[in-house]
């Protein structure tokens, strides 16, 4: 491609610049979206073993009944950092690592349109989860009331300030971020990037940014109003004053159930672009799935209730937010149905990325339909606060979001570091994964279904078995992501075969286009645009 | 016509053409009223609250009616 010459030949210029900068230019004051995307992906990766520890932990106390190795104000921090970390440590922050490595690649820009707040975004999430698991280590111990945060039990906290100041932080670089995307997506595409030939990743990432720009801010505002009630004697959500707790639960679950998309979102948008490329087939129905994405975006601003029918809201209110939460199955049916029609006839090989794209699909419709169950009123009196909602949303974010991530990492590794992975041990992952994350999280359905309710350390001898095997099931899911780090560090240092450009032979987008890996600076000159070459250059359907 | 190097916007240190520069402009626009927004839901979801606590008779009404 001429046009790719002549950019190449432009960035070997930039390419200089970048060969000058020692390892703390490189990447403490990078403005480069690939080594910033680089450091989301590792700060992920970190927190997503720390977290990780802590879920051993609970597993470990919860292997037999009775107390067995921790006190219960611990295990309730674990519950609570657990939740936080695996949220805004590990899974958003994944995903901003792979949206800024992809999205200038994909639209054919040279780079994110603010690149010094990106570098700022970044860097404020390791000085917030410094401060948040520093908690842990203070005389009145880390956050125990739940990730939730509910007033007046997180008011007991003695690390409330400490916990708050963090949410800020991680919702600071939340907001940037999602900025940074927003304008890069509306503004910095090449000539020709029309928003319907984008690829699905970057629709799934610019409706996230949105919805970011909504609610983040919100969380902020409740969290606000939780410390000047502890510290500054306001009565927001205190009852005793005129306040209301339960108004802390609405405004958190403003934002707390947009949250949930926000971290299932750009995975529909990853497995949109895995499954077309190992079927060798367009994705089907592809303004069906742009559509589908914006319209469940949409209807997560009206269900937020359905984490609150058990507080006694009033019975209209509970109708409604039953079947607007149900209507979510719609859209959500539809891009299940269109990731099985793209696979439909087409020309199917079963790479690792491929694989956890497949158990994706499977395994986040088993999330989705235990969803459907939670959001009937009269069930979700009995399964309210059970571990049933446990398993519920660890398949829709391990199998889902965690999945999706994975899936994503084996299919660009080869893009970012021009190495191939080990295939032999990135199936040995999958299979692992696959079969010891189902052993973990479906036996606590019947735990939940039997009346186990959610976040204590010890239970009833009833429920022993089940939870023996769930803990099993924790610790073998917990090492297999000891493979994957393997195979990440034998791919970036060690892997000598050498990626194609294309790397996937059914891989189709401007990002495929370029150098594996890819040179520092991209697309200083803007792509010329043909359209066979993107994966959603003719739309018509 | 020359553009003089300092006015040049730089992405990561790279010059960019002509279009690409006139692009990341609206870019920086857009980043601008977007952060405006941001800011602004800040301050709207304090307010309401700080609003209703002032109006303790309204509280519960209002609790409900985001209900009704």
């Amino acid at each position: 491609m001429a046009q790719a010459a002549t950019h190449d030949h432009h960035d070997e210029h930039h390419d200089e610049h970048h060969e000058h900068q020692n390892f703390f230019q490189r990447w403490v004051m990078s403005t480069n979206h690939k080594d910033i995307g680089t450091l989301y992906l590792v700060f992920s990766l970190l927190m997503f073993f720390i977290g990780g520890s802590f879920a051993m932990v609970i597993r470990a106390e919860l292997f037999k009944p009775g107390m067995q190795l921790v006190q219960p104000y611990f295990f309730n921090e674990m519950t609570t950092m657990h939740a936080l970390v695996m949220i805004f440590g590990a899974v958003m922050p994944a995903f901003v690592g792979l949206g800024n490595w992809m999205i200038p690649m994909m639209v054919g820009a040279p780079d994110m349109a603010l690149p010094r707040m990106n570098n700022l975004s970044f860097w404020i999430l390791p000085f917030a989860f410094a401060l948040m698991l520093s908690t842990l280590f203070l005389p009145g111990g880390g956050p125990a009331g739940g990730w939730t945060m509910y007033p007046p039990l997180s008011l007991q906290s003695a690390s409330l300030a400490y916990v708050v100041f963090a949410v800020h932080l991680m919702g600071i670089s939340s907001i940037m971020g999602a900025i940074n995307i927003i304008a890069t997506i509306l503004n910095m595409r090449a000539p020709g990037m029309d928003l319907l030939k984008m690829p699905v990743f970057v629709w799934s990432w610019l409706i996230t940014a949105f919805l970011l720009i909504a609610v983040m801010p919100v969380l902020a505002g409740a969290v606000t109003m939780l410390l000047t009630d502890k510290y500054f004697n306001t009565h927001f959500f205190d009852a005793a004053g005129g306040g209301d707790p339960v108004l802390f639960q609405h405004v958190f679950w403003f934002f707390g159930h947009p949250e949930v998309y926000i971290m299932i979102l750009p995975a529909f948008g990853i497995i949109s672009e895995i499954i077309p490329t190992f079927a060798r087939k367009p994705i089907f129905g592809y303004k069906a799935m742009v559509f589908a994405i914006a319209s469940i975006a949409f209807l997560s601003f009206i269900v937020w209730a359905h984490h609150m029918f058990a507080v006694g809201l009033p019975l209209g209110a509970e109708i409604f937010f039953m079947y607007a939460t149900m209507l979510i199955a719609v859209p959500t049916g539809v891009k299940v149905f269109n990731w099985v029609a793209t696979m439909w006839g087409g020309s199917m090989t079963f790479e690792t990325p491929m694989l956890f794209a497949v158990a994706f699909v499977i395994l986040f419709t088993i999330g989705g339909f235990s969803g459907l169950m939670l959001a009937l009123v009269p069930a979700d009196f009995a399964y309210h606060d059970t571990y049933f909602v446990v398993a519920h949303f660890h398949y829709v974010l391990v199998t889902g979001a965690i999945f999706a991530i994975m899936a994503a990492t084996y299919y660009w590794i080869p893009k970012w570091t021009g190495h191939m992975y080990s295939e032999f041990w990135g199936k040995v992952h999958f299979w692992n994964s696959v079969v010891w994350v189902n052993v973990l999280f479906f036996p606590q359905h019947f735990l939940g279904l039997a009346g186990m309710p959610r976040r204590i350390p010890d239970y009833n001898v009833a429920f022993a078995n089940f939870n023996m095997i769930s803990s099993i099931g924790g610790f073998l899911f917990g090492a297999s992501q000891l493979i994957f780090l393997g195979v990440i560090i034998h791919c970036v240092w060690f892997s000598k075969k050498k990626a194609t450009d294309r790397v996937w032979e059914g891989a189709k987008g401007l990002e495929w286009t370029l150098s594996s890996p890819p040179p520092h600076h991209s697309f200083s000159v803007a792509p010329v645009i043909h359209d066979e070459e993107l994966a959603h250059g003719h739309v018509e359907d | 016509m020359a553009t003089s190097k300092i006015d040049r916007l730089m992405l990561d240190h790279q010059l960019l053409d002509a279009g690409q520069e006139q692009r990341l402009r609206r870019a920086r626009r857009t980043a601008a009223v977007v952060g405006v927004i941001a800011i602004a839901v800040f301050v709207f979801s304090i307010l309401q609250m700080v609003w209703l606590q002032h109006n303790p008779p309204q509280h519960p009404q209002v609790t409900d009616s985001l209900m009704q």
